[in-house]
């Protein structure tokens, strides 16, 4: 965007060449009383040097000619050579064309296979079949390939409107090595890009940061450009709202190792989107301001890492603690996946696989031996799990525990019922082996478990 | 000319109609004769609810049920655990929906706060659980409540520590207690009628055969004695 913004101040019809990354076509007919077409090469010949020390300028009447000529160029065959540009002749596209390889010609490699095992190697010796010939031995390509090497390309640059700038650049008054003052320069930023969205009814798509650093790299010569540091952030929806560009920005900053002081800050939105317009309803308390689910969501996963937004899913395993996992929410729609009829059941042995079935759903289907697990129970106590399960000491009396030690506290158990054996996964790495008993104390219900590979007790869980 | 304006006000009142009454003015808890004593029929929206209750007291199971409901109804409901305690395959069995929950386990207690002022400040929950966090400072529980006001959101803070229970100043307080027989028993100590609500509770036991190639291995039968008194010997094992 910025390379089509600059090339604008030569010629008003201005285009990204479609797949190609690096092209631009450039209108260059109405130059006459302007320096004529040599005045406009170097023009843009300068502007496009400032981006890359060894741009190329052509100009010919059909884009393919151009595009051929800025290549032949760099290989010192230019038709008129003028400080790097080309510049071809009025009606002279297919005779320049005609000793041009045919890898300038834009078509397929299938067909350039052909016809370079055919002995064609040249745009002027495929120009010279008939045209008949080849639509009806390469279709409808092959002919559009046949007109392009003879010069005749339908391709033309466009008006391109001229886009506002939306770039804030700011200067620290001092250099500072925190980011308390940098985020008060980016909201003031924000709130100006942001009026400027709104009043072009566009939405931000992605927004970049530079930083400008006070290391040692910008005590160069006058002119030359300071140390700067860019990042970008693409939004996962179009939003022109501050708050939420604001949560976005503060996000990026917070994981932006510093290494030099800060000079200066610039905030460009790189791309916007239509301005979506989604307005809540009064109506419908279940709506929600998808852009302010996802600004809260990037904030909570840079801060606390990833895992850390979850939602739960029920697993087929007889483990207490295998018997669900938790799912990462990595966007705010994951949330609205498994959505309406009831939790979210995995299948699986393992974590590796993410087979994911939704209860109920028209296509879930699941064995009828299993059909516990889409029964909605709520009126159970809640178990809660140690993330590892402590050991524990025990006291036996009678085949059943009478009491334990846990962080050197004794607890009596005044009810205990098991024990639960589950062992299995003896395929796998993970072999259990266990005897689970639910006991009852003054700390309420809770689980414990003996390892009968160590013989050793530990706290599980309890009810809560 | 009547006849028109009374065919407006009518169809007026259909428009104007909430469509979820009983989430307007609070959350409900799913115990309704709880809900039928608190003044806002639930948790109260834009205030500070605080749980409290000891461990294995039943204050999750009560704050699951809120959770459920309030998915239920379409709502979003977020759920802080700071301690990383629950339990992800009771909670996917025991909620209707998963639509909207969010279970924020930050990898620190001391995250809790700050995830949910996260929460509350985005604007799309109608209700964030604060459970298992250090005890807040009043400072903070007067900024969270701010923000749960500006968000319409029921912010609830589930904690086992008595001494918090003075220094927040919520706008209702429920204490939750073991009851003698399966279940808990829920005082409102604060923003409604002082009353005790019992609710029994099941503990689920699964006695299912699993798509698991190998059935497991439960020949153990449940052995069941009641103690009355405890008695000291060598642990075993």
């Amino acid at each position: 965007m910025d390379v089509t913004a600059a090339l604008l101040a030569a010629s008003p019809r201005v285009s990204p060449a479609a797949d190609e990354p690096g092209v631009w076509w450039v209108g260059a007919s109405g130059f006459e009383r302007l320096g004529g077409e040599p005045a406009l090469a170097r023009e843009l010949l300068a502007l496009a040097r400032t981006w890359h020390p060894r741009a190329r300028v052509a100009i010919a009447d059909s884009c393919v000619a151009a595009r051929a000529a800025t290549w032949a160029n760099r290989q010192g065959q230019g038709e008129q050579r003028g400080e790097d540009a080309v510049i071809i002749p009025p009606a002279g596209d297919a005779r320049y064309l005609a000793p041009a390889p045919l890898a300038l010609i834009p078509m397929d490699s299938e067909l350039h296979e052909t016809l370079a095992a055919l002995g064609l190697r040249t745009a002027g010796a495929f120009a010279a079949l008939e045209g008949e010939d080849v639509e009806r031995r390469w279709g409808a390509d092959g002919l559009a390939a046949w007109h392009l090497a003879r010069g005749e390309d339908e391709r033309r640059p466009v008006l391109t409107p001229r886009q506002p700038s939306r770039v804030v650049d700011t200067e620290l008054p001092a250099p500072v090595e925190t980011m308390e003052p940098v985020l008060f320069l980016v909201r003031a930023a924000l709130d100006r890009l942001a009026a400027g969205l709104a009043a072009d009814g566009r939405a931000a798509a992605a927004l970049a940061i530079t930083l400008t650093l006070d290391s040692a790299r910008s005590a160069l010569p006058h002119g030359a450009r300071a140390h700067t540091v860019t990042r970008e952030v693409r939004l996962p929806r179009p939003t022109a709202r501050v708050a939420q560009l604001f949560e976005h920005c503060r996000a990026l900053l917070e994981e932006w190792p510093l290494d030099a002081p800060i000079a200066g800050v610039a905030v460009a939105i790189t791309a916007t989107g239509p301005s979506a317009g989604e307005q809540g309803d009064l109506l419908a308390p279940g709506w929600h301001d998808g852009a302010a689910v996802d600004a809260a969501l990037i904030r909570l996963r840079t801060e606390l890492g990833a895992d850390v937004v979850v939602r739960p899913v029920a697993r087929d395993e007889h483990r207490p603690d295998q018997a669900g996992a938790w799912v990462e929410i990595t966007q705010a729609d994951d949330a609205l996946a498994d959505g309406d009829a009831g939790g979210t059941t995995e299948r699986g042995e393992g974590r590796g696989e993410r087979r994911r079935i939704r209860n109920g759903g028209a296509g879930a289907k699941l064995p009828e031996h299993s059909a516990d697990t889409h029964v909605v129970d709520a009126r159970h106590l809640a178990l809660r799990l140690l993330e590892e399960p402590e050991p524990i000491t025990v006291e036996w009396e009678a085949n059943v525990p009478a009491g334990m030690w846990w962080r050197e506290c004794r607890s009596p158990i005044r009810r205990a019922t098991g024990p639960e054996r589950l062992s299995g996964h003896w395929w796998k790495d993970d072999d259990f082996h266990r005897d689970y008993w639910r006991c009852e104390g003054e700390m309420g219900e809770f689980l414990i478990f003996l390892d009968r590979r160590t013989r050793e007790w530990y706290l599980h869980g309890w009810y809560d | 000319m009547s006849m028109p304006i009374a065919v407006l006000r009518q169809q007026l009142a259909q428009v104007l109609r909430p469509p979820i009454p009983d989430t307007m003015g609070g959350l409900a808890t799913g115990v309704e004769s709880l809900d039928a004593i608190l003044p806002a029929r639930g948790l109260p929206r834009g205030r500070l609810t605080e749980v409290l209750g000891a461990r294995g007291s039943g204050k999750t199971t009560l704050l699951r049920q809120v959770v459920d409901q309030t998915a239920g109804h379409g709502l979003w409901a977020a759920y802080v655990d700071a301690r990383r305690t629950l339990a992800p395959g009771d909670w996917a069995r025991a909620c209707r929906s998963a639509h909207g929950v969010w279970m924020v386990r930050p990898r620190a207690a001391g995250a809790g706060a700050w995830c949910a002022d996260v929460l509350l400040r985005s604007g799309a929950f109608a209700l964030v659980i604060l459970d298992g966090a250090p005890p807040l400072t009043r400072q903070v529980a007067v900024r969270l409540t701010r923000l749960a006001r500006d968000a319409d959101a029921a912010f609830v803070v589930a904690a086992e520590d008595e001494r918090s229970a003075t220094m927040l100043g919520g706008a209702l307080r429920l204490r939750v207690e073991r009851a003698r027989r399966p279940g808990t028993r829920i005082t409102v100590e604060k923003g409604g009628i002082h009353r005790t609500i019992e609710v029994s509770y099941a503990i689920s036991v699964a006695r299912c055969l699993c798509t698991h190639p190998e059935v497991p291995d439960r020949r153990g039968v449940a052995r069941s004695r009641a103690r009355s008194a405890s008695t000291c010997k060598p642990p075993a094992g």
